[in-house]
């Protein structure tokens, strides 16, 4: 009951408070704006996505009549969808790039990230629900807690409400849960806009368990300021001090520490560029078959091992043809020194996420920021899902047009062989399905755990707090 | 109701409180004098556990101030010199809040009677305290302390700063607790108001209670001369 009493009492303060009131208006409607401007943005992006995959393979199959590995060279496109959740947190999806140019021979890099954009629409649009959660609502839960309890002991309050037969365990925990209720207040408006755009673009079920993670993280990541901040409100020497200190916390935990360690991350682990990635490629494949040439040392014995295992002295006696065969086996060789070196740049990747991973250990900020893009399905994983995924529709084209040669160009059909629009109807068309956005990696699994270990500490820390100043 | 026993409290090489002894009964207005740093509110905060006696009890209705804090604080009221109410709430809003921390909250109407009953005008009652006098400040802790139905009352200072005429209507409103029955323990500067409104007095200095006397059985200039011969061996 004196519990319920601090907390109803906590409330009504904030709300007659009008410095709260206004900021707490001021945060909703960012977050309203963010919204909107994200839905905008999210149905212009589904809309082009839409009408860019239907032009690409529109073009596939009206490329004229031509020879299938022609085709291979003429190419295509997969596209990344855009998902519902990037409006509440868009993650890397601007930085990675959207598609993916499919050819023979080469695996390629996304390309045309939205960051190249330019648009002031879509600069505007990285106000997003992520970004005001993760630096401007501490800010607000700062603003709204700093004097909670030095201020009740700076004017006499604290001793009083003592003197009441309030506990200062009860004092404290009424005055978390008041600025709980608080947070509560401004992040329930979020959450029924959040469900409500999700129900309309008929996303609600598809993306139940990322919602509903996400807004736990961010709930939690909410906690672990409230804490931090009636800590420092109850060891405070004054109000002043207390401001100062969650200042400094906040500007180290959300600017400082991300920074520094996406620093260190790119110094330990630097990720080479695109030039040198190609280089170190071109070198290794000189050690292999290479398709458009048969006359290099790894072409000819592959060719002399494929007569003597059909006993002919001549490709053209083979069954087949030979050049189909050829471009396959050489596109699978490639395909292994592509994988190699793209292995490498995950492998740069993983580490770089494991550090910052474990970094979130010094702030609760990255903890919370990764879990959201892991939960919104717009993290790293889940980029490099869809790479592998369109990587693997690439082969199994590939290996189609390969095929096709290597049975259908045999004997006088050889010379000038083409296929037209009906056969390029009849290839693999990219499909995308986004994983499970939740589980798709163990690897999201230690931000999620030490930010509920931020939570657990901080709560700890809190009632050590209201035990010591329960002892005079 | 309200019993100190060889109390002491020293603060480094200062001794605030020295073996003090001190009793309040129910139904007692007790007034305690003494110049500054007598050791006056140091007493006050021992009775109300905000600091801890380095020997010697302390006793709110026979329970250990230090053994239980929370139950002794449950039986007893305080008023300090500057009441801290929320200045966001109006008066009413106040003693809601400070009587639901009680065992026994009351009812809104029933607070608005304690308001009024504490000498709170009725304009006042649904005003912001932000707007509120210090008089009216402290008719809301009165309110409180009546909400709160406790057998004891402690109250530092509560008249400095009030004009003559709320400094009566005050000390009116302890008579009338003292005659239900509560223990009143209140420090003070003012001679006059003590020995008309207390029941006995004593007279601290340099943390001894130098003097008591029954406010019936001594005048004004007695009283006065004894208090300012303690202010002349202090300086």
């Amino acid at each position: 009951m004196i519990i319920y009493s601090i907390i109803r009492n906590e409330l009504t303060q904030q709300i007659r408070d009008k410095v709260i009131v206004s900021l707490g208006l001021l945060i909703l409607l960012l977050l309203t704006v963010s919204v909107v401007s994200g839905i905008n943005y999210y149905s212009e992006m589904a809309d082009q996505h839409h009408q860019a995959e239907e032009l690409a393979r529109v073009q596939w199959e009206n490329q004229g009549a031509k020879n299938p590995h022609s085709a291979a060279h003429y190419g295509t496109f997969a596209f990344k969808p855009v998902t519902a959740m990037s409006v509440f947190d868009p993650g890397v999806d601007r930085y990675t790039g959207v598609s993916i140019f499919l050819e023979g021979h080469r695996q390629n890099f996304a390309a045309y990230s939205l960051a190249e954009d330019k648009e002031a629409s879509r600069r505007f649009a990285e106000l997003t629900p992520a970004f005001i959660f993760a630096y401007l609502f501490p800010l607000f839960i700062i603003l709204a807690g700093y004097r909670s309890v030095v201020g009740e002991k700076e004017n006499g309050m604290y001793r009083y409400l003592k003197s009441q037969g309030v506990s200062t365990g009860q004092l404290i925990a009424g005055k978390t849960m008041g600025l709980w209720a608080v947070i509560l207040l401004i992040y329930l408006p979020f959450l029924l806009i959040g469900c409500l755009f999700l129900l309309l673009t008929d996303s609600l079920g598809s993306n139940l368990t990322g919602f509903s993670l996400m807004v736990a993280v961010w709930l939690v990541y909410f906690g672990v300021i409230a804490h931090i901040t009636i800590i420092v409100s109850t060891l405070a020497k004054s109000s002043g001090s207390s401001m100062v200190i969650l200042l400094s916390v906040w500007i180290i935990s959300t600017l400082l520490v991300p920074r520094l360690i996406t620093n260190i991350a790119s110094g330990i682990y630097p990720v080479p560029d695109t030039t040198q990635f190609y280089q170190a490629v071109r070198t290794d494949l000189l050690e292999g078959i290479d398709g458009h040439n048969p006359y290099s040392e790894h072409s000819v014995a592959f060719r002399d091992s494929v007569l003597t295992a059909h006993g002919v002295d001549d490709v053209a006696d083979l069954p087949f043809n030979f050049r189909g065969m050829m471009l396959q086996e050489g596109e699978e060789f490639e395909k292994r020194i592509y994988d190699h070196h793209f292995a490498k740049i995950d492998e740069i990747h993983r580490s770089q996420i494991r550090l910052f991973s474990f970094s979130s250990i010094l702030s609760p900020s990255i903890a919370a920021r990764m879990t959201s893009m892991a939960a919104a399905g717009t993290d790293m994983h889940s980029f490099n899902h869809f790479s592998r995924k369109a990587e693997a529709y690439r082969i199994e084209l590939m290996r189609e047009l390969n095929l096709d040669l290597k049975i259908h160009a045999v004997g006088e059909r050889a010379a000038g062989y083409a296929v037209g629009g009906e056969f390029f109807a009849q290839n693999l068309s990219f499909t995308y399905e986004r994983p499970d956005q939740v589980f798709i990696d163990s690897s999201k699994i230690p931000p999620l755990i030490i930010l509920l270990f931020w939570f657990g500490a901080s709560a700890g820390i809190l009632s050590v707090v209201a035990r010591k100043e329960e002892v005079l | 109701m309200l019993k100190a026993e060889q109390l002491v409290k020293r603060f480094e090489d200062t001794v605030a409180v020295n073996r003090l002894d001190l009793e309040v009964k129910a139904g007692e207005i007790y007034c305690l004098l003494g110049p500054n740093g007598a050791g006056k509110t140091t007493t006050v905060h021992l009775f109300m556990g905000f600091l801890k006696p380095d020997s010697g009890t302390v006793k709110v209705g026979g329970i250990d101030v230090f053994e239980n804090q929370l139950e002794a604080r449950r039986r007893l009221s305080y008023i300090p010199e500057q009441l801290a109410l929320y200045p966001n709430l109006t008066g009413h809003e106040n003693l809601e809040f400070f009587s639901s921390l009680g065992s026994d909250p009351q009812g809104k109407k029933a607070l608005e009677l304690l308001l009024k009953e504490a000498g709170l005008q009725e304009s006042a009652i649904h005003r912001k305290v932000s707007g509120y006098s210090k008089g009216m400040r402290q008719k809301v802790g009165i309110a409180i302390a009546l909400a709160k139905n406790s057998k004891a009352l402690i109250l530092d200072e509560p008249t400095s700063g009030l004009d003559p005429e709320a400094s009566n209507e005050f000390a009116r409103l302890l008579t009338g607790l003292s005659k239900k029955g509560v223990a009143i323990l209140m420090t003070t500067h003012d001679l006059f108001r003590a020995r008309e409104t207390g029941t006995r007095i004593g007279i601290m200095r340099e943390g001894v209670l130098k003097r008591e006397f029954k406010a019936e059985d001594v005048k004004h200039e007695e009283l006065e001369n004894v208090y300012l011969n303690q202010m002349r061996l202090s300086e």
